[in-house]
This record gives structure tokens, C-alpha cells and sequence, in this order.
């Protein structure tokens, strides 16, 4: 099999990257010292992915919305049984989320961990769906979505993405609709799962306590090899303009609650690493506590500690969100364009850069420190292309002019959308 | 294993512990006053842990402070008001990463004991009053938080839930207090309120991480002494065991998704370890896992819910359980929790039930020194309790616990309120 040593200079640590016979990709990084172990197995395949073919497919399909997070759920069924049963003998304690642009399916343990990293294999590629048990998981997700719909962070985040783009699936609800998730049939869910859940479009990453040899034996029993499989998706044509300026609903609330986002043009891979890490210097020393616009914010009564920004970074689409809570949305977003413009016009402060990198540098220590965060960072960077301390690296390696640029390229006053969730009145 | 737990009195009724481990790459230290939780002082007490987050005779405002934690490459500094029974607590506290990263050798574990030593002791004081215009805004702050309490439904319904059951107790009084006495609280008043909480407060000072704590202890044993100490205070709860009549609470509001708690009397709590224990694998078997019996009747056998969970408070005695729930189901669903109840009640527990109970248990225990967090929040917990168990003692123990102890704690528990959130229009 074919590896690979992944080191960081920087921070004195490594990982292992594993080629495995069957196709998958194996990232390993045992942690000195740890007790727990965290195992994340994960697919690119999420809920922007509702048009697809592959090379056995004469066409296109489009599938309900929600399927890859039904599709989910339903992995913890097998024929033998429930997943959660199956852990239930090893201790482990096991999850799985659905994002935008992955599924992942994890499981953390200080005990039995390679019996609990068969169950995680095992259940992740063996589909097995009845339409009896697609009928029991609509009522349950049927609530998982409702309580979503009572969530106003949750409406205030979709309805920004709502605004920000026309035609990209991102406008849609992860989990999806009552209506939609009603469509989803047994045979949908073989049709995703073999699209998406080929070893070759997935990886494996484990963290923490455990023998890596032990580890590939159970890969080497449990992964069979697997075909080659070319996924074509599609998505439609997305424009740099946002398709509303403005968006609001009213909610059971006390104050009302916004995100402020600017639509990014999208990066390529060759500049995602650059661009997102120039990004975040400069949400930090735009907007961070350590800015005087968020002193400038606070003290007027603006804002609240629940005031944050986040650079959102997809796989086609990125975005710059400020959120928080306000009596005046309106007023915080004008003075965020302020302070932005003046940077843009004057270049970003010497001394708000350095600290701003500090600060971020300080950051990217602290995700080396946790078992559950590391296993994320080293699935995050594969599939984005990378390694996981290339990250480290650029921010040691980043200038003043890359974050003068990434504040020109990355904030186009005209591609902005505010969504507020006001209070009833 | 990480090292045992090193507790040393530093001053009258203020402790400094630490817990150090070489696998750590960052320190944590916290300061904890704790409190009794009463109605007149909760809510200038919770205005009093903002302020002091915000600026300090040392730093002049919250972008002096700001500045300072990034030049500490990004040091995490926060505060926290936290209810334990029917005690309050004012938390600060600060993580940063080791010594050994910082780019440019700089004492960063040292710099962060300093920083919130200096927050805590030199608060921003002048003239006998706090800063009128910062004290003017965090007011504006806590009535905020107060009030959006209502925003996130899961937890409103929960604490309406525990707030109706206690109806008359001080665990009834929100950790930040009432909006209502806001206002009245002044720059003046406030420094009393400090005053009062230096001195009278038990002070727990807690250092984790991978570096030495012997500077950071240095620091606040320094600062201490200049500290006048008034009378000792012991943390207290009234636990309460019977039930005269179930309470039932309907609140409407526009939801989409309608909620269900279940508030009871647990019947045990941490003044006795065995009755303690046996309530936690209790409350694991019947719903804190995917395994349980909540989990797999009330969702994957009855479809009702998406969670449905029990949770329990060792320090007031009381096990909540909630659900959400189409507003239809509420009898179908409050049937079932109480059935599953009655199961246990009557001994209907499998050895495998309690085995697996226990391994789920056991994973979180082992997993405690993983993280600074969770090794702070796992000794404070002991500490509050009255003990000094490491993780290793409790498991011991908690294999010592027979499924006859389960059902006994099971039987011990008894319904009080049942608390259902709802649509308008039901």
C-alpha cells in the first residue's frame, strides 16, 4: 500500500496518508498521550448534490431535496440491525451529519476501538433500505425538520443563502422539506449510495489513541475493492449578483437576529488556500474584538457578544457572514461597508495585520490539541485538495498586499444581502 | 492517566488545584466565585461577571483587553454565570496555547494568570463606581440575554419546565437573574456587589494544561493577600423528594413544533454517593443514548419524535425529560415516557441494558483528560459534590451497581410537572 508522511515544521506534528487497495484514502494520526479515539469516514456527497449522473447512466437525475441527509439516517439500518445497538456493546458514542457538500459519519471511543471502527465500516457500505423502514425515518426527520423550522438561527442563515444566490442549491434546507422528503423511495436511496458512496469519492481519517497496524487489518477485512466510478455533477448557472438585497420573517424572537453576507466569486483550487487564509486575517482585523469597528459597534449598543463573522468556504460557492443580534441591523451593516471601504481604499492597518495573524496563527495551534478537531482538519484539507498543515505554512507565509487583495476581490459592496428575523409584532 | 489532582487552600476559603498533563498543547486557568443563589443579588451578580470581562483598572476597555488576548495569539478569554443547585457562580477564565509555540518565546501561561488575576482583583473602580457608560451598555446586554431566552425553544421549554417545578425554591431564580431589576442597579451598587463577592465568595482557582502552574498559583496567592475575606461560604442546595400533586403548565406560542418536558423528582442527588451513582446509570438506561429506552420507543419504535432525551441534575435532584413532538402526539408520547418509566420501576432492566449503560459511561469518564475543559469541569463537579473521586474511583464504583440499584433508583423517582409548549391555534 501506498503511503505517505505528512509533517508540519511549524508545529512539530505528523499523519499518515494511506492509499488502500480498495480506493480509499486513509489519513492517520495518532495522538502521544490521548485517551479517546475519533474515527470521521466521510463522502463528498451533500445536499448540493441533486444532479448527477455516472458513467452507467444515459441521463441526468434530479433527486428530491434532503435525500443525502434521508440517506443518512438510513445507514444506521441494517440487515442485522441498528448501528446504534451495534455500538451500544462497544461504548462508543456515534454520530453523523450532513453538510452542504459531505456526509460524514463519526464515532468516538476510549474503549474497543477497532470492534467499533468495524461497526462504523461496516454499516457505512452496507446499504440496506425497506420501504417500511424509508416510511418510519419520514416520521422521525419529519420532526427533525420542524424543530429546524422553529430554530431562528437556522431560518435567519437560509434565508441569507436564499438571498445571496439565484439558482445554487445551497438555497436549499439540508434536511429538505415535508413535501420533498415524501418523494424519497428505496430506490432513490440505492441510487444515491452508489453514485456517492464509492471508496474512491470518500475518506477515512482516525485521530488519537490507537495502533495504526491494527487499524489497517480491520481496513484490509472490511473494504472491498472498488470500481471505478466517474460522477458528473451538475449544478445550474450561478451569477456573481445576489438575487435579493433584503430579506426578513418574522419569528417568536425578542430581538431581532441577522447575518450580513457578501457573495465571494468563487475560488479555484490553485487559489482556495491563499485566498481563504488571507480571508480570515481580514474578517479578524475587520471585524474581530480587537477591531475598532467592533468597539465601535458594541459600545453604541449595536451589538451583543453573540456578534461573529465567518468565512464560508464551500465547494463551488464562498461567502463572508457577519451575524448577530441587533435592534438595528440596518445601521451595523452600514458601518461594516464603512469600515470596509476604508480599507479597501487605504489598505489594512500594519499593526490590526500582524495581530490579526497572531491571533489566527494561536487558532490553528489550538485545533491540534483536541482528538475530535484534528480528524476534521486532516478530512477538511483532503478534500479540498491539500494538507492539513499547508494552512500553517501559508499563514506564516502571508503578506499585507495578499489580504489588501483578498479585501478587494472578496467584498463586492454591490453582491451583499441582509436576512432578519425580526420579532412578531 | 493524567496526574491526580493537586487542591491547596491559598488564601481563607480560596483554593487553587491543578491538573497537569504533557499531551495538552494549550493552558487553561478559570476562576470560579461561587455563591448563594438568591433573588435579590442573581442579577447584579450576573451584570458584575460582564463587567469584569470588560475592562479592569489595567486595561481601559474591552479593544485594550481584545488586543492584549490577540498579542497572546488568540488566548480564548471569556466569563460565565453558572447555576449549580441552588449556589451561583461567577466564572473566568482564559486559554492560550503553550509557551513552546509562541513565534517569538514569549511567557504566554504567565502573562495569561496576570491578565485574569488583574481582571478579577483591579476591577475598573473609580471614585467608588464602575465606568457609568460601559455599565450602561452591559445593562442593555443582560436584558438582552434574559430576554432572548425565548429564542432557542428547546431550552426555554426546558427552564419554564424546571422554573414551574420549583416554584417557591431559590433553584427557581435564572442564573442571570430578572430583567426587571435591572435598571436599578447603579455604578454605586455595583461595586458593593463586588465588594460583597471578593470577599465573601469560596474561590475556586483551577489551572490545566501542559505547562507549569506554579507561576500562575504564585500570582494569585500574591494577589489574595491583599484581599480582605469575610465568612466562610458552603455551598448549599434544599433537595426536595415528594410529590404533593403533578402540576400541568400549557404555554402557547407560534411554533411549528410543539414541546414536551417531563420534570421529576430523582430522589437521589450527590449528598449520597450510592444513590447518586445508581440515578446516573438510571437515567443513561432510560434516555441519555441512542440505546436507551426513550430513544428506541418514543422515536425509532413509535416514530413520534426526533429526540427525546432524559437529563439529570445531581446537585438539585431532579431528571427532566423532553421531547418534540407534533402537538397531536403529546398523550401518545407523555404515555410512553411514563410507561417506560414504570418499566424500570418494575425491574424490566437487561443486564445488557445496564452493561451498555455503563460502557457509554465509562467512554465519556475516560475521555476526561483529553481536553483542559473537561478535566476542569470534571474536578469542579467533585468538588462541588464534596468530593475528590478521580475518574478511574467513579467507574470503580459504578461497576460496583447492580441492576436491584437501578430499579430502586428508578422507583425513587417520582413525577411533579408536566410543562407542554405549544401552537396558538391548539
Amino acid at each position: 500500500m501506498n503511503k505517505e508522511v505528512i509533517k508540519s515544521t511549524v508545529i512539530g506534528e505528523q499523519y499518515t496518508r494511506y492509499n488502500h487497495k480498495s480506493g480509499l484514502t486513509i489519513l492517520l494520526c495518532p495522538m502521544q498521550g490521548y485517551s479517546s479515539t475519533y474515527a470521521l469516514f466521510a463522502t463528498r456527497y451533500g445536499s448540493i448534490d441533486t444532479c448527477f449522473k455516472t458513467q452507467h447512466d444515459a441521463d441526468f437525475v434530479t433527486v428530491p431535496e434532503g435525500i443525502a441527509h434521508f440517506l443518512e439516517h438510513k445507514m444506521f439500518e441494517d440487515e442485522d440491525g441498528d448501528a446504534f445497538a451495534k455500538y451500544a456493546k462497544t461504548g462508543a458514542s456515534a454520530n453523523a451529519f450532513t453538510s452542504f457538500d459531505r456526509t460524514a459519519y463519526e464515532f468516538l471511543t476510549s474503549d474497543n476501538v477497532y470492534e467499533s471502527l468495524e461497526i462504523l465500516l461496516k454499516m457505512v457500505t452496507t446499504p440496506y433500505f425497506t420501504e417500511k423502514s424509508v416510511a418510519k425515518e419520514q416520521g422521525i426527520i419529519g420532526q427533525e425538520i420542524e424543530m429546524y423550522n422553529d430554530d431562528p438561527n437556522w431560518r435567519v442563515f437560509f434565508n441569507l443563502l436564499r438571498a445571496l444566490y439565484v439558482n445554487h442549491p445551497l438555497r436549499i434546507d439540508i434536511a429538505g422539506t415535508a413535501a420533498s422528503i415524501a418523494q424519497i423511495d428505496k430506490d432513490l436511496l440505492y441510487r444515491c449510495y452508489n453514485t456517492f458512496y464509492n471508496l474512491k469519492n470518500m475518506v477515512l481519517a482516525i485521530s488519537g489513541n490507537f495502533d495504526i497496524e491494527r487499524v489497517l487489518e480491520v481496513c484490509d477485512k472490511v473494504l472491498k475493492p472498488a470500481e471505478e466510478m466517474i460522477i458528473d455533477r451538475r449544478q445550474p448557472e450561478e451569477p456573481l449578483t445576489v438575487a435579493k438585497e433584503y430579506v426578513e420573517q418574522e419569528f417568536e424572537v425578542s430581538i431581532p437576529l441577522f447575518q450580513f453576507g457578501f457573495k465571494v466569486p468563487p475560488y479555484t483550487d490553485a487559489e482556495r488556500l491563499k485566498l481563504s487564509v488571507a480571508n480570515d486575517i481580514l474578517l479578524e482585523a475587520l471585524a474581530g474584538e480587537a477591531s475598532p469597528l467592533y468597539s465601535r459597534l458594541y459600545e453604541q449598543g449595536l451589538i451583543n457578544d453573540s456578534f461573529s463573522y465567518e468565512g464560508m468556504i464551500e465547494r463551488e460557492c464562498v461567502a463572508n457572514v457577519f451575524s448577530g443580534e441587533s435592534k438595528n441591523p440596518q445601521k451595523v451593516c452600514d458601518e461594516i461597508v464603512k469600515a470596509l471601504e476604508q480599507i479597501q481604499q487605504n489598505g489594512i492597518d500594519t499593526e490590526a495585520f500582524e495581530r490579526a495573524k497572531k491571533f489566527y496563527y494561536g487558532r490553528l495551534v489550538f485545533a491540534y490539541n483536541n482528538v475530535e478537531s484534528v480528524a476534521s482538519a486532516l478530512v477538511t484539507s483532503y478534500l479540498y485538495g491539500r494538507n492539513a498543515y499547508d494552512i500553517i505554512d501559508m499563514l506564516v507565509g502571508i503578506t499585507k498586499a495578499d489580504v489588501d487583495a483578498a479585501a478587494h476581490r472578496n467584498f463586492n459592496i454591490q453582491h451583499k444581502a441582509l436576512s432578519v428575523v425580526k420579532p412578531k409584532t | 492517566m493524567g496526574n491526580r489532582l493537586s487542591r491547596e487552600k491559598i488564601a481563607q476559603n480560596v483554593y487553587f488545584s491543578s491538573i497537569t498533563d504533557s499531551r495538552y498543547k494549550t493552558n487553561r486557568i478559570s476562576v470560579n466565585l461561587m455563591l448563594p443563589l438568591d433573588k435579590k443579588t442573581a442579577t447584579p451578580n450576573a451584570l458584575l461577571c460582564s463587567m469584569l470581562r470588560k475592562s479592569g483598572a489595567e486595561y481601559e476597555n474591552f479593544m485594550a483587553i481584545s488586543k492584549k488576548l490577540s498579542d497572546l495569539y488568540g488566548a480564548y478569554l471569556d466569563s460565565d454565570v453558572m447555576k449549580i443547585g441552588e449556589n451561583q457562580g461567577l466564572s473566568l477564565y482564559v486559554t492560550a496555547i503553550d509557551d513552546r509555540f509562541a513565534l517569538n518565546h514569549e511567557p504566554l501561561t504567565t502573562e495569561c494568570a496576570k491578565l485574569l488575576c488583574s481582571l478579577l482583583l483591579k476591577p475598573n473602580i473609580k471614585g467608588g463606581a464602575f465606568n457609568e457608560k460601559e455599565l450602561e451598555v452591559e445593562k442593555q446586554v443582560l436584558i438582552d440575554e434574559i430576554e432572548s431566552e425565548i429564542n432557542e425553544k428547546r431550552s426555554y421549554a426546558v427552564m419554564q419546565c424546571s422554573k414551574n417545578m420549583c416554584e417557591g425554591e431559590r433553584f427557581a431564580i435564572p442564573r442571570y437573574g430578572y430583567k426587571e431589576d435591572v435598571p436599578s442597579i447603579t455604578a454605586e451598587s455595583l461595586v458593593k456587589t463586588y465588594q460583597n463577592a471578593v470577599s465573601t465568595a469560596l474561590v475556586e482557582v483551577f489551572f490545566t494544561g501542559c505547562g507549569s502552574p506554579d507561576a500562575a498559583k504564585q500570582i494569585f496567592i500574591d494577589a489574595f493577600k491583599e484581599i480582605r475575606r469575610g465568612e466562610d461560604y458552603r455551598l448549599s442546595t434544599e433537595v426536595i423528594r415528594e410529590v404533593k400533586q403533578v402540576k400541568e403548565i400549557t404555554e402557547h406560542l407560534d411554533v411549528a413544533q410543539s414541546k414536551l418536558v417531563l420534570g421529576f423528582r430523582a430522589g437521589s442527588d450527590v449528598s449520597d454517593n450510592d444513590k447518586n451513582l445508581a440515578a446516573l446509570l438510571m437515567v443513561a438506561i432510560y434516555g441519555s443514548t441512542p440505546s436507551s429506552k426513550l430513544f428506541l420507543n418514543v422515536r425509532e419504535k413509535l416514530s413520534l419524535c426526533y429526540y427525546c432525551a432524559s437529563r439529570y441534575d445531581r446537585y438539585k435532584g431532579i431528571l427532566m425529560v423532553d421531547c418534540g413532538i407534533e402537538a397531536g402526539n403529546m398523550q401518545k408520547a407523555k404515555d410512553e415516557i411514563l410507561k417506560q418509566l414504570q418499566e424500570m420501576q418494575s425491574g424490566n432492566i437487561t443486564a445488557d441494558e445496564l452493561n451498555h449503560a455503563l460502557l457509554a459511561i465509562k467512554n465519556g469518564y475516560k475521555a476526561v483528560f483529553d481536553s483542559t475543559k473537561s478535566v476542569e469541569t470534571y474536578y469542579l463537579g467533585q468538588i462541588f459534590s464534596g468530593t475528590t473521586y478521580d475518574p478511574e474511583e467513579v467507574l470503580a464504583q459504578l461497576e460496583g451497581i447492580a441492576i436491584e440499584d437501578v430499579q430502586n433508583a428508578a422507583k425513587r423517582v417520582k413525577l411533579d410537572t408536566v410543562y407542554f409548549l405549544t401552537g396558538e391555534n391548539q
